[in-house]
């Protein structure tokens, strides 16, 4: 078995709301796993079925092989969750808040290595050994989101889940969460949720779009980019687009669309381009005589215009 | 699983923890020493006119009764925040997801707001030395009056911890209990307003008040018991539904 995370035909209704409808999702152990999807898609939803927090109306959520519904105990000391809310104690100090957390999760008998050495390297790496003997109420935003991840790792766990870590934090902070993401990778799947695409494309290597609480593409991050460069996109930025070099666009067949957009200097026309062929030296030619041409280039889809691109559909 | 006990111990010393890091325990207290301090001053001026009654009937008796009256006010208070806090702030998932069963859980939360209790009710054990001095001995009725005021006070907290259970707000949370503890006592009125006598009698044993009695009066019968702790795992029962199904 090498599937970390194993879930078949799972629906989830709340009264009123169908909040994930018939859905599967395989994660690989040792991948790291983005999930996104708009606002309400069922994200968070899911993962607090995994994590055993909420049950299933119907269908097979599986850990590393083991039925979630009949192996609470063993799940928990496998799987840490990062919830979207983070769940802190705000009177307690940050280690001993650490400590409570190691203490209810942990297993003796699956233990791999010693507690203390584990919580010392966890402060490490998530920067807190300097608020270790701070409230954990009085610690900045950030600092807080530190100490709900290192809640989540603190105990060993094989599969992390992330909810959205990076919220509300600065870019810095947003770049320590990555870099210490690349270091766990080494030793755990990690299952993350967030709305930071580019991240995403940064360090994953599997993804799932999810709406409305169907998945609509998931597999590696590679194929679903390259599935949607059977068009290519070009942009021009130019002074002014006047109506005859639209009507001349528009005649053009091998082109299937195009955009105005706002730009600083003038105007950004993207245009979207049937097939593989290249067109750049007709196109520009075109626009530089009909508009004023300041800049031409071709662009590559980015995981955010794909999302757009399968989320419309 | 942690083992049972251990589980218990983690949770219930950090919610012992909090409970007397944070102020509300002290005021509390002082509340009802002041409370407590002054019936007691009452009664023992009182008890010097009733010649013909002992200390027991003229002091101790009206004083524990009291203190059982006043905790069916403080035991919600007390508990309100068990699970009401942990779910507005969502750290209920926090031990929702971690190897501690709900029981254990429960338990923790009954276990600490119990020992709270029980620091609060130690701050009147100067009633019986007061009256020790005077030259009272009956210590066999104090000893079962203690023991049947922190039973009572048990049924209370597990009363108030179902009620916290039920909501994430702390005062529907503190009136809720509040509100079943005083129903429960209104069985025993209930029972008079029946000519049935199984019936009244049906009432007046589900009512606390009816069991703290026998304690009290010193005549502590076995049902005593068994009705207490059923009473208890009643409610630890009922919790365990509550938290089972309000999931979010
Ligand atoms: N406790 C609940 N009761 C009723 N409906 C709920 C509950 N929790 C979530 N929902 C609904 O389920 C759907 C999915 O919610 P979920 O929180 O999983 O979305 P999400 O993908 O995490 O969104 P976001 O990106 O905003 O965090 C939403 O329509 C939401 O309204
Ligand atoms: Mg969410």
């Amino acid at each position: 078995m090498n599937l970390a995370i194993n879930l078949k035909g799972v629906s989830k209704v709340y009264p009123g709301v169908t909040a994930l409808d018939n859905i599967d999702l395989q994660v690989r152990k040792g991948t790291v796993h983005g999930f996104i999807g708009p606002n309400g898609a069922g994200k968070s939803t899911t993962m607090k079925i995994i994590a055993g927090l909420i049950p299933a109306t119907s269908g097979l959520v599986e850990v590393d092989g083991q039925d979630v519904s009949k192996n609470g105990a063993f799940v928990s000391t496998k799987i840490g969750l990062l919830p979207e809310q983070p769940p802190l104690y705000n009177g307690m100090k940050v280690g001993d808040y650490l400590e409570f957390c190691q203490a209810i999760n942990w297993d003796p008998s699956e233990a791999k290595g010693d507690r203390k050495d584990l919580m010392e390297n966890i402060l490490t790496r998530c920067k807190l050994q300097e608020v270790k003997n701070r409230l954990i109420g009085n610690l900045s935003k950030g600092f807080k989101q530190r100490v709900a991840m290192a809640q989540a790792l603190v105990y060993g766990a094989d599969i992390i889940i992330l909810d959205e870590p990076t919220i509300g934090l600065d870019p810095n902070a947003i770049a320590d969460v990555r870099q210490l993401i690349e270091e766990l990778k080494k030793e755990h799947t990690i299952l993350l949720s967030t709305h930071q695409l580019h991240e995403v494309a940064r360090i994953c290597d599997e993804i799932t779009i999810i709406d409305q609480g169907k998945i609509l593409r998931t597999g590696p991050l590679v194929t679903i980019q390259s599935e949607f460069s059977t068009f290519k996109t070009y942009e021009a930025v130019v002074r002014s687009v006047g109506e005859d070099l639209k009507k001349e666009l528009l005649a053009k067949d091998y082109i299937q669309g195009f955009d105005i957009l706002e730009h600083s200097e003038g105007s950004l026309l993207r245009i979207r381009i049937q097939g593989q062929e290249d067109y750049r030296s007709s196109l520009s030619e075109l626009i530089a005589t009909r508009g004023n041409l300041l800049e031409f280039r071709e662009r590559k889809m980015e995981l955010e215009e794909v999302f757009r691109e399968i989320v419309r559909d | 699983m942690i083992s049972f006990s251990k589980g218990i111990y983690l949770l219930s010393k950090k919610e012992l923890k909090d409970n007397f890091l944070s102020p509300m325990v002290y005021i509390l207290s002082a509340l009802f020493c002041i409370l407590m301090g002054w019936l007691f001053f009452n009664y023992l001026i009182a008890s010097k006119e009733l010649t013909d009654q002992t200390l027991t009937q003229s002091i101790l008796l009206p004083i524990f009764g009291n203190m059982n009256f006043i905790f069916l006010f403080l035991a919600p208070i007390l508990t309100m925040r068990s699970f009401a806090e942990e779910r507005k702030l969502h750290t209920l998932e926090l031990l929702l997801t971690s190897r501690l069963s709900h029981f254990q859980i429960i338990l923790s939360k009954i276990i600490a707001n119990f020992l709270t209790s029980a620091f609060m009710v130690l701050l009147t054990i100067v009633f019986p030395i007061v009256l020790a001095m005077s030259g009272y001995s009956h210590w066999s009725v104090v000893i079962s009056s203690y023991v049947g005021v922190l039973l009572s006070i048990l049924c209370y907290i597990s009363v108030g911890c179902f009620a916290s259970s039920l909501t994430e707000n702390l005062v529907v949370s503190a009136l809720l209990g509040f509100c079943i503890l005083l129903s429960l006592m209104l069985f025993s009125l209930t029972g008079n307003a029946t000519n049935n006598i199984l019936m009244a009698q049906l009432f007046q044993y589900l009512a606390i008040p009816f069991h703290f009695e026998s304690f009290v009066r010193g005549g502590i019968r076995s049902f005593n018991i068994v009705y207490m702790f059923s009473f208890i795992g009643f409610f630890t029962y009922l919790t365990h539904l509550s938290l089972d199904s309000r999931r979010w």
